[in-house]
This record gives structure tokens, C-alpha cells and sequence, in this order.
């Protein structure tokens, strides 16, 4: 005898139903595989993603420089900090070995043993230091042509570098790179990345010896560390560290204080919590600090907290959609199958069975399924994250901008009981739910109604519809009565569609909205001007005699099709506060609400801030393109090409938030971001009171500039687009006026005020000025920059694109599980349309008539799934926005409706054609 | 006047040892207005002949002429039509579409031709089919009988060639049944309209004009029981 005769009868149900069955097992196994791939796959993936980080800098996680013994203990302590390794900047040495003039140094650092692993050092030859007798070199000394090899000895008495400013008449000398400004007669330290200039008229370079010397056998030579600057003058030489080297007391780790060291640190990433950036900072107070972020990134524990809400974010949403999509998919199935499972159910129940062992046979059923489905979604989930490495290897290493991915071992999947029993948690969790429903319902009803079938049927009148005959025939009435009168069935193929849609739109919106945070958090270059037609660029400090020299020889080369000159003047140019309209005003009056954590009025403001000066930037447009932009915005063009009287085009829009306009000294409650609309409340006609400070004369110069127009960034973004932290009124002038501008701006050597932009296009004429003009760029006093234009992928364009690759795997895979929800839901609704399909053709209907009544009905049920998806997606979406307005500020990010009238008729398409595809196998 | 004449009908179902002689060689000819009750054990060809004939099923071998025309010579969309005008088919288990309501299952055929319903006529089989109170109900709502009562208006409603029954009364008591005998021998008389039956109630095969035996797919006998047109 059977145990349990429901369990039994329920087997049978499904044996006899393979299809839907299988469908339905599917559909789970590709739940659970999408649960592995966020779960298991995110830790496999983020860790491969570290790996290939570590590429570049290493894989520690946080450095802090010239901590003392106590702070050291403390940060030791810390139950997040896994390991912790000890180094020390012993400072320069002279390298007589050297065959290049301008690298005259070794800089020494000693390593306790796992830095070397944490520091990237990767051997060429030889072996690594194992005390602190023995030394590496790194190969750009070998390469540069330095005469030592392993095995031969290196005296070092190491010193500080510094320099003195010795020219009285030349002034100060200003090292833009290291930030340093020297006046003679000044003496400043240098950092280890500071060129060697030898003797020069501008200043004098000190040594100051630490007192500490040594004697080292190199042992081998390593790659150049990611930290050597080649324009360094020294080369990276690294020892071992012991507890000589961490007694020493001489002032030579990069902090410059004494009895430090540094300490370099793992993590462990598990157990981090979100503020421990802010506990380092304080144990560890006025120490230096870096982060790894590139590592630290793709584990959601960089120290800047906005990637970490990304990577939350995106975990969350995906697995909400996925829940949603599976629980819709099951239930879906649950429902179709209603009528036929109700009517054994009763026969059940008329022999008996009660209700809670009717609602044991639909979670018998959804477990049965699970029991397989987990199991082989989960090892195939394993499969699938490890295929999609593979295929991924390389592009990640291209995503983060590093190629020696062949460096690392192969993929492994990262697999913990942990994440295991989170997909199994939440598998079980969405069968539960998607079966709960059915369960209760069919618990509810009696023997009889089940047996005879009519759950559902009230005694209502229906009348017959002439209109809809006279309009729509014979098949229009059939479609229409289908669809109104035989509810469930259709609604589930609706409902299956919709999801279909929903996930869609979801997801597109949910890449959009990735996009514009990652966008509108990270930093990116202010200004890009278009540049597509373009071959090089050609940047230069200010409008120097060098640079008008440099402009000429290119203009007359024979191998330059075209140049075209830009200006760019960021912080060129105050204006009283009033120039700055009212929104303006009005957001800074909120951000400084959430710096200091109550309602700022606008009076204080005004006393804070508004009495000041403000920055206007400045944007010198080739005259050419300066029309154009002029006619496109409507601009008085004759007075923005004006050369006597100056006049500029003002552009409208600008961005503020609590990153871009900080407050020192106070956190804000919450990240803002506004984007302002009006800049400037002045229009046409109006003057702009500008002032450039001349440097020459030490003094402001008055010089009013008359707004010729107003233009959005719209109407500019072919020819230029604005970062997102462009927080100030840009002015956009023509040739003269910034020539102008330049010539009070940029002081007597023309260096300052406005740097300008050159845009080159080559034609087929053989020419080495390519070849000169790289050489200008390498050369280190150059004022000069030279470099191809275009995007350069960062952190965050490598963020933005992994985003991409998972939504787009993230789409495939739930839109397998709709479709699957959709077939299986077609399949149902067709399967009971058979027997209404043989009375049909009984009484006469043509195939031509039956495609019609199929099309009609589709276009019925098109029509209900779109209804519901707009608002089920409207409803997420306004969800979504409320929420990431609440965690990142007022974003921006409009309705796709492109991509939602896309997924409609996608969804449409598959709709029609999956019909017609179960009809014909139903019908032959 | 000869209205359907069927020549060497055969239907076999399968292929090779598992194949099924469903009929065998069955001939014979209806005259116009005739009544005509088929019998036969369970098994023995009687829908399966049915089916053939109403050009629902196609024949193995042989044809079906109706009204002169070879209805399987036709092609899938013409025999639709030929169906919809030609013949009225009536089943055991009524097969009514369950989203129409009475009205609209009655007119069916009729719209499926592209034409407009006459109302008038409409009222006029409801009432004569006894439904006039339930025809915006739903075949769910009704009982059997109203339901096959429905079955037997559709078939009626178009003016058919022929009427063919497939056991009408199979699913009914005995008063239902027959009620809905006398509706259809009504029509045949007062419409002229021919009227096959398929039946197991001997009471029922006898009130026919003739009856034909079949017995594993073969004609055993066929007899006149009445003169064409005569009353009971």
C-alpha cells in the first residue's frame, strides 16, 4: 500500500504531464542557476576581478605611512586586519653603476618577506632578499644600461634629497607635478619620484645623509614595482627587513617623521565594516594613507562608499527581479494547470482528503521539482560561472586596463557553505511563495466543485455583442468572449508576458540607472570637446611664444591636413556672486543645510559665501565653430564675434552636489547631487563684470564681457560635453577675446590663464612631426603635452562596462525563465483550447479564420500584458527612483520609454509567435 | 432526389500490424428529406462514418458526394465552407464553445460565413429550441439537455443540406431524449431537411425512415422502415 496516497497521485499527475513538468523544472534549475551566478558567481567573479587588480598594484589592501610602534599594535588588532607586513623607505643612495645622467639614485625600501608578494615584485632573475644583506634591482636600471649584475655589491650611505631656490631674478619655480613652489632661497624636500636636474640656474639640489649605510649583495633583478616613475632619479631597489632595519630612527619613510614604519595590510573582506576606512583614519591619525581601491572595488569595500552601494545595489536588484521572475514562473504554473489538478484533487477529496493534504500535493509537487532543480542548477550555475570566466579572462584584464592576465592561475570557482546556503535559502524561499497561493486556493474548494469543474463559474448573464460581430466577425466575437469570459486562462499568458516585459524594462532601467551613478559619483574630466576628426592633440600651459612657435611649424607641415584651436581657462575669470542665479544659489543653500545638518537660511549663505568672488571658466572656441554654436542657440552672433567689445555665450546647465562643493571639516548628512538649469539668471544684452587676475601686476583687471546668449549643453554636446562636476558658469569666447584674455590672464611668459588646445588632423603627406612632436611630450621640462585624443578607460568605465556584461547575462538568463514562464503558459492556454479549436473547425472555420481569431486573441492579450506591465513597471520604477534618490541623491534618470515600447514589442513578437508555433503542434 | 451518395468508403487508422479497419467498402445513398438512423455495436464505424461524411474526417478510400459534389476532392478551406452552409453536425457531448452564450453558439456557422445573423430567425429557433429564457446564459449554466437543445439550434439555424447526429441523446435521460428527438424529427419534416442519426436506442433508430446496420466497418443491413416523408 502507498504511504501517501496524495504524494502517490500527485507523481502520477506529473508523470502524466512530462511537458508542463519539465518546463516547470527547468524553469526552477534556471532559478537556481541564476541564484548560483549572483551568489557564488558574484564571490568568484570579484575575486578574479581582485586578482586582475592586483595586477597593477598588488593585492594589498591599505597602506598607512610612518605609523608608530603603538599604532601598528593597534591596527594589528583590529579583527578585521588579516595580515599585516612591515616596510621601510630607507631614502636614496648614489648608484654609481648607473649609465644614465639623469638617474643617478637608488631608492632603497626595505620588505618584510610578504610585501614583496603584495607589492607585485616579480623577479627577472635571481632570487629575493632573505635578510638584509641581500638587495634586488629593478630592471629599468639594466635596461638603461647600468653595469651590475646578481651577485655583485652595493655601498649605500643614504640621504633626503631637497632643493634650494637659487636664482634671485627668475623667481619662483613652480614643479606643477609634485606640488611645489619654490622661492629663492627656499629649501624643500622632494619626493623619491623627483627628477634629477643636475645643476640648473633656477635651484640647487641638496643631499642630507641620514646616517644609516649598508652593504648589499644584489641578489636579482626585478620588473620596474607599478610605483617607479621612469622620470624618477632613482631606480627601485629593494631589501629585506628585519629588526635592524625597523630600529633604525632616521627620518626616511615617505611620512619624513621618526621611529616609524609603514605598515601595509590585508583585509579580511568578510567581516569589514562599512566604516572602517574612517577607524583606520583615526587609529592612524595624520598618517598618510592609501587605499587600493582597484582592488578594494570589486569586493564592495573601497574606501570610496558609493562603488560599495553600487555593487550592494546591484546584487539586491538582482536578486529581487530574479525572485519575482521565478515566483511568477511557478505560479504561473501552478494556475494554468488549476482546472486538471482540482479535479483529482476532488476526487480526492470526496474520498476524504482534507484541505491541508490538498495543499500538501501543490508543495509536494514545487519540492519535488526543487529537490532535482537544486542540485543541478546549482553544479550548473558552477559551470556556467566557470565558462563565463574563461570567455571572460581576458576582457576583464582589458576592463581594468591590464593585459597580463596570463599571469594568473586559472579560474577556480569560489565556492563557500555560506553563499551554498544563501541560494538554497532563497530557492526554497521562492518556491514557497510561488506555491503558497495555488496551495490555498485549491485547499479552499469543495469535491464537487472540483469534480464538475466549475470553480470559477458565477451565473451572470452575457449578452451577445453585435457591434463587436458587425466590426471584428465572426473570429473578433470569439477573441473577445475568449479573453473576457474565459478569464485564467489568457491572464496567465498575459501575466507571463508582462513579466516578460517587466524584467525587461527593469532591467534596462536598472543599467541606466548603474550608469548614472557611477557616472555622477566618480570623477571625470570636466570638459571633453569633440574630437572624432581628429588625430592628436597637441596641449600647452598657456599661449607662450614657444606654444605660437610650435603652432606655426605645424600649421606650415606639410603632413597636417587641418588644426583646430580651443582654450581652456578653468578658475580664469571672478565675478561678483550675482552673476550666479538664483538656483544656483538656492541648491548651495542646500548643501550647506546637509553639511551642517539643519535648514541653512539663505541669509547665511549670502554672509558665507555670497560676499565672495565667484569662478567663471573660460572657453575659447575656434571662430568657425563658434558661429555655428552662436546660430544654434540663437545667439546675436555679429556680438559674440565681435573683436573690439568682448562678449561671450554663457553656457545654461552646471552640476553641484555635497562631493563637488565641499565644506571642510563637516561630513553632510547624505551625497546631493543638483543639477542646475539656469547658472545664471542673465540673458542676452545683459554684462558680465569679469575680472582676471594679471599676475604681472598682482592685481585684478576689469574686463566686462556682454552675454551674447544662453546655450544648453544640449545644443552644444556635439562639438563639447561638461563633466559632471561642472560647478561653474562657463563663458564661451571667440579667438580674439580669449587672445585677450590670455594676454592679461596668462602674465608676461603667456604660461597662465588660458591653456590651449590643438587639435590635429593629418593628411596622407609622409612627415616626422609625429615623431617630434612625441619627443616634445617626453621630454621633462616640456610645457607641452602631446597624446591622442579620446576616452581613456578608468576604474569607472571598467565598472560601467562589467555592469553591462552582468545585466546583459542577467537579461538572457531571466528572459530564458519568461520565456520558459511564457511557453509553458501558452502551452497551457492552448491545451485547453483544443477541444474549442475541434468544435470550430466542426462547424466550419477556415485556417485563414483560425489565424485571425489567434491573432485577435493575441492582440487581447498583448494588450492586457502591456496594460499591466506599465503599471507594475511603473510602480518599480517610481520604487526604484524613490530609492536610489534616497541613497545617492536627486539622480536624473527619465522613464526608458524607447527601451520600454522595445521590450513590448519584443514581448509582442515572441507572444505571436510562440501561439502560433503550440497551435500548429496542438492542431497537426 | 439522391442528396448524399457515399461509394467504397473505407478508413484505416495506423500503419502495418497495429492498423485499425475502421470501415470497409461502405456504399450507400440518402435520398433528400430522408430520415435515416445508423446502428451498430460500440466499435463498429458509426462516427467514424459519420465524421466522413460531415467532412471532418477524410476516407481512406472511396468518396462522399453531396448535393453532386465530392466533398473530399475539395481543399481544407473549401470544405470548411462547404461544412459551415451544407451540414449541421450534432454531438453526444454537445461541443458547444463555452465562452458564447446561447445566441452567439447558435449563430456561430452562420457568422463564420461572413454574414449577418437574422434576428428574426434567431427568435425564432430559440424559441422553437425552447431556450428563449436562457439564451445570454453560458453553456456551463445550462443543463444537458438545454445544452444539446442549443447543439441541435446551430445545426438548424443555417438551413443545412444535411443534419448528422452523433448519439444526440447518448448523454441524456429519457425525457430529454426524447425531446430532443422530436425537435429533430420536427425539423426534418417541416424543413425538408435530411437527418442521419447515429443511435443505440432501438426506440429512437425505429421512428427513422430507414435504418442501416454496420458491424465492423461493414453495412450488414440496410432496411426501409417507412416510406420517405411518411409520419408516425
Amino acid at each position: 500500500m502507498r504511504k501517501n496516497v496524495v504524494f502517490y497521485v500527485t507523481r502520477q499527475y506529473m508523470k502524466q504531464n512530462k511537458g508542463r513538468t519539465f518546463v516547470t523544472f527547468i524553469g526552477i534549475v534556471f532559478m537556481v542557476i541564476l541564484m548560483t551566478g549572483v551568489f557564488i558567481g558574484k564571490d568568484t567573479g570579484i575575486g578574479y576581478l581582485e586578482e586582475i587588480a592586483s595586477l597593477k598594484d598588488g593585492k594589498w589592501h591599505v597602506s598607512i605611512y610612518g605609523v608608530t610602534e603603538e599604532m601598528c599594535g593597534e591596527v594589528q588588532s583590529l579583527p578585521y586586519v588579516r595580515e599585516t607586513a612591515r616596510s621601510k623607505g630607507y631614502g636614496a643612495t648614489e648608484f654609481e653603476q648607473s649609465a644614465n645622467d639623469e638617474r643617478p639614485y637608488l631608492n632603497v625600501k626595505a620588505y618584510e618577506p610578504a610585501c614583496f608578494d603584495w607589492m607585485n615584485i616579480h623577479l627577472t632573475e635571481g632570487r629575493l632578499p632573505e635578510n638584509e644583506q641581500e638587495i634586488v634591482i629593478s630592471r629599468s636600471a639594466i635596461d638603461d644600461g647600468a653595469k651590475i649584475q646578481t651577485g655583485d655589491w652595493i655601498d649605500a650611505r643614504f640621504f633626503q634629497r631637497s632643493i634650494t631656490g637659487i636664482n634671485a631674478e627668475a623667481g619662483g619655480t613652480i614643479f606643477p607635478f609634485f606640488g611645489i613652489e619654490l622661492e629663492y632661497g627656499e629649501t624643500k624636500a622632494v619626493p623619491e619620484s623627483f627628477p634629477y636636474y643636475g645643476e640648473n640656474e633656477s635651484f640647487r639640489e641638496n643631499v642630507e645623509y641620514t646616517g644609516k649605510t649598508g652593504r648589499y649583495q644584489v641578489v636579482g633583478i626585478i620588473e620596474a614595482p607599478s610605483y617607479e616613475d621612469s622620470g624618477a632619479a632613482g631606480y627601485t631597489a629593494v631589501t629585506g627587513l628585519g629588526d635592524d632595519g625597523l630600529q633604525i630612527t632616521a627620518s626616511s619613510d615617505n611620512s619624513g617623521t621618526k621611529d616609524t614604519c609603514n605598515l601595509t595590510m590585508l583585509l579580511d573582506l568578510e567581516v569589514l565594516p562599512l566604516d572602517y576606512a574612517m577607524e583606520l583614519r583615526n587609529i592612524a591619525y595624520g598618517c598618510e594613507m592609501d587605499f587600493n581601491d582597484y582592488v578594494l572595488a570589486f569586493s564592495a569595500n573601497a574606501s570610496e562608499s558609493t562603488l560599495n552601494m553600487v555593487i550592494r545595489y546591484m546584487t539586491v536588484v538582482f536578486v529581487v527581479l530574479i525572485m519575482g521572475a521565478s515566483v511568477l514562473l511557478i505560479y504561473n504554473v501552478f494556475n494554468i494547470s488549476f482546472q486538471e489538478r482540482s479535479r483529482y484533487l476532488g476526487m480526492l477529496c470526496s474520498v476524504g482528503a482534507t484541505g491541508r493534504q490538498k495543499r500538501s500535493s501543490i508543495y509536494y509537487e514545487s519540492f519535488c521539482l526543487l529537490i532535482f532543480a537544486l542540485p543541478t542548477g546549482i553544479l550548473g550555475g558552477m559551470g556556467i560561472i566557470r565558462l563565463a570566466m574563461l570567455v571572460f579572462r581576458p576582457l576583464l584584464g582589458m576592463m581594468v586596463g591590464i593585459q597580463e592576465v596570463d599571469r594568473l592561475s586559472p579560474v577556480s570557482v569560489r565556492i563557500s557553505w555560506e553563499n551554498i546556503a544563501a541560494v538554497i535559502l532563497v530557492s526554497v524561499l521562492t518556491v514557497l511563495i510561488s506555491a503558497w497561493l495555488p496551495a490555498r486556493k485549491i485547499g479552499k474548494i469543495g469535491p464537487i466543485e472540483c469534480i464538475r469543474g466549475n470553480v470559477e463559474k458565477k451565473s451572470r448573464q452575457y449578452a451577445m455583442r453585435p457591434s463587436v460581430i458587425r466590426r471584428f466577425g465572426a473570429e473578433g466575437m470569439l477573441a473577445g468572449n475568449m479573453l473576457t469570459r474565459q478569464k485564467r486562462r489568457p491572464r496567465s499568458v498575459a501575466v507571463s508576458a508582462a513579466v516578460f516585459m517587466i524584467i525587461l524594462i527593469v532591467t534596462v532601467y536598472g543599467t541606466r540607472t548603474v550608469h548614472e551613478i557611477i557616472d555622477v559619483k566618480i570623477d571625470r574630466a570636466s570638459l571633453d570637446i569633440r574630437s572624432e576628426d581628429y588625430d592628436y592633440l597637441l596641449g600647452s600651459c598657456g599661449y607662450s611664444a614657444e606654444y605660437d612657435a610650435l603652432k606655426e611649424e605645424i600649421l606650415n607641415d606639410p603632413g597636417v591636413e587641418k588644426v583646430s584651436e580651443w582654450g581652456e581657462g578653468m578658475f580664469t575669470g571672478q565675478v561678483p556672486a550675482s552673476v550666479y542665479g538664483r538656483e544656483y544659489w538656492e541648491a548651495v543653500r542646500e548643501i550647506f543645510s546637509l553639511y551642517y545638518h539643519r535648514d541653512v537660511s539663505e541669509e547665511e549663505v549670502r554672509q558665507e559665501d555670497m560676499q565672495y568672488k565667484q569662478v567663471v571658466n573660460i572657453l575659447a572656441v575656434p571662430d568657425e565653430c563658434l558661429r555655428k554654436i552662436g546660430e544654434r542657440a540663437g545667439a546675436d552672433v555679429g556680438r559674440l564675434m565681435d573683436t573690439e567689445h568682448p562678449a561671450a555665450l554663457v553656457v545654461k546647465e552646471g552640476v553641484i552636489s555635497t562631493d563637488t562643493y565641499r565644506i571642510s571639516e563637516t561630513e553632510p548628512e547624505h551625497y546631493r547631487i543638483f543639477r542646475i538649469e539656469n547658472m545664471s539668471d542673465l540673458g542676452p544684452g545683459d554684462e558680465i563684470p569679469l575680472e582676471l587676475y594679471d599676475p604681472d601686476q598682482e592685481k585684478n583687471v576689469n574686463m566686462p564681457v556682454e552675454v551674447a546668449g544662453n546655450i544648453s549643453e544640449e545644443l552644444l554636446s556635439d562639438y563639447v560635453t561638461f563633466g559632471n562636476d561642472n560647478q561653474y558658469v562657463w563663458l564661451l569666447v571667440n579667438a580674439d577675446v580669449s587672445r585677450k584674455i590670455a594676454r592679461i590672464a596668462g602674465g608676461r611668459e603667456g604660461t597662465a590663464g588660458l591653456s590651449p588646445m590643438l587639435f590635429i588632423k593629418q593628411n596622407e603627406e609622409p612627415t616626422d612631426l609625429i615623431g617630434r612632436l612625441e619627443k616634445l611630450n617626453d621630454r621633462e621640462d616640456s610645457y607641452f603635452a602631446f597624446a591622442r585624443p579620446g576616452y581613456q578607460k578608468d576604474l569607472i568605465g571598467s565598472l560601467a562596462e562589467i555592469a553591462d556584461i552582468l545585466l546583459g547575462c542577467f537579461v538572457v538568463l531571466t528572459s530564458v525563465i519568461c520565456l520558459l514562464n511564457l511557453f509553458n503558459s501558452i502551452r497551457g492556454w492552448r491545451d485547453e483550447s483544443r477541444q474549442d479549436i475541434e468544435v470550430l473547425y466542426s462547424v466550419g472555420m477556415t485556417k485563414e479564420q483560425m489565424n485571425r481569431l489567434l491573432l485577435y486573441e493575441c492582440l487581447g492579450i498583448f494588450l492586457r500584458a502591456v496594460l499591466l506591465a506599465g503599471v507594475c513597471a511603473g510602480f518599480l520604477y517610481l520604487m526604484i527612483q524613490a530609492g536610489v534618490k534616497t541613497i545617492f541623491g536627486n539622480l536624473r534618470i527619465p522613464f526608458p520609454a524607447a527601451g520600454a515600447a522595445l521590450s513590448a514589442a519584443l514581448a509582442g513578437v515572441v507572444l505571436v509567435l510562440i501561439t502560433i508555433l503550440v497551435h500548429r503542434k496542438i492542431s497537426f | 432526389m439522391e442528396i448524399l451518395r457515399c461509394e467504397h468508403l473505407s478508413k484505416i487508422y495506423g500503419s502495418g500490424d497495429t492498423s485499425v479497419r475502421a470501415l470497409d467498402d461502405v456504399s450507400f445513398s440518402v435520398e433528400a428529406g430522408e430520415f435515416v438512423s445508423i446502428v451498430g455495436p460500440s466499435g463498429s464505424g458509426k462516427s467514424t462514418l459519420l465524421h466522413i461524411l460531415g467532412g471532418v474526417d477524410r476516407p481512406t478510400e472511396g468518396r462522399v458526394m453531396i448535393g453532386g459534389t465530392d466533398i473530399h476532392s475539395l481543399n481544407e478551406n473549401k470544405l470548411a465552407v462547404f461544412r459551415r452552409r451544407q451540414i449541421g453536425l450534432i454531438y453526444q457531448f454537445y461541443n458547444l464553445l463555452p465562452v458564447l452564450n446561447v445566441d452567439e453558439n447558435i449563430v456561430l456557422p452562420h457568422l463564420l460565413d461572413g454574414r449577418k445573423y437574422d434576428q428574426e430567425r434567431l427568435d425564432l429557433v430559440v424559441e422553437r429550441m425552447g431556450l428563449t429564457d436562457r439564451r445570454n446564459n453560458l453553456p456551463s449554466q445550462l443543463s444537458g439537455g438545454q445544452q444539446q437543445r442549443v447543439s441541435i439550434g446551430r445545426a438548424l439555424y443555417n438551413h443545412p443540406a444535411i443534419i448528422l447526429a452523433d448519439e444526440p441523446t447518448g448523454n441524456l435521460d429519457r425525457k430529454n431524449g426524447e425531446e430532443i428527438v422530436r425537435l429533430l424529427k420536427q425539423s426534418n419534416r417541416s424543413q425538408k431537411q435530411t437527418l442521419l442519426i447515429i443511435t443505440h436506442d432501438e426506440s429512437i433508430a425505429l421512428q427513422a425512415d430507414r435504418m442501416i446496420s454496420i458491424e465492423d466497418g461493414h453495412i450488414t443491413r440496410d432496411e426501409r422502415i417507412r416510406v420517405t416523408g411518411g409520419g408516425m
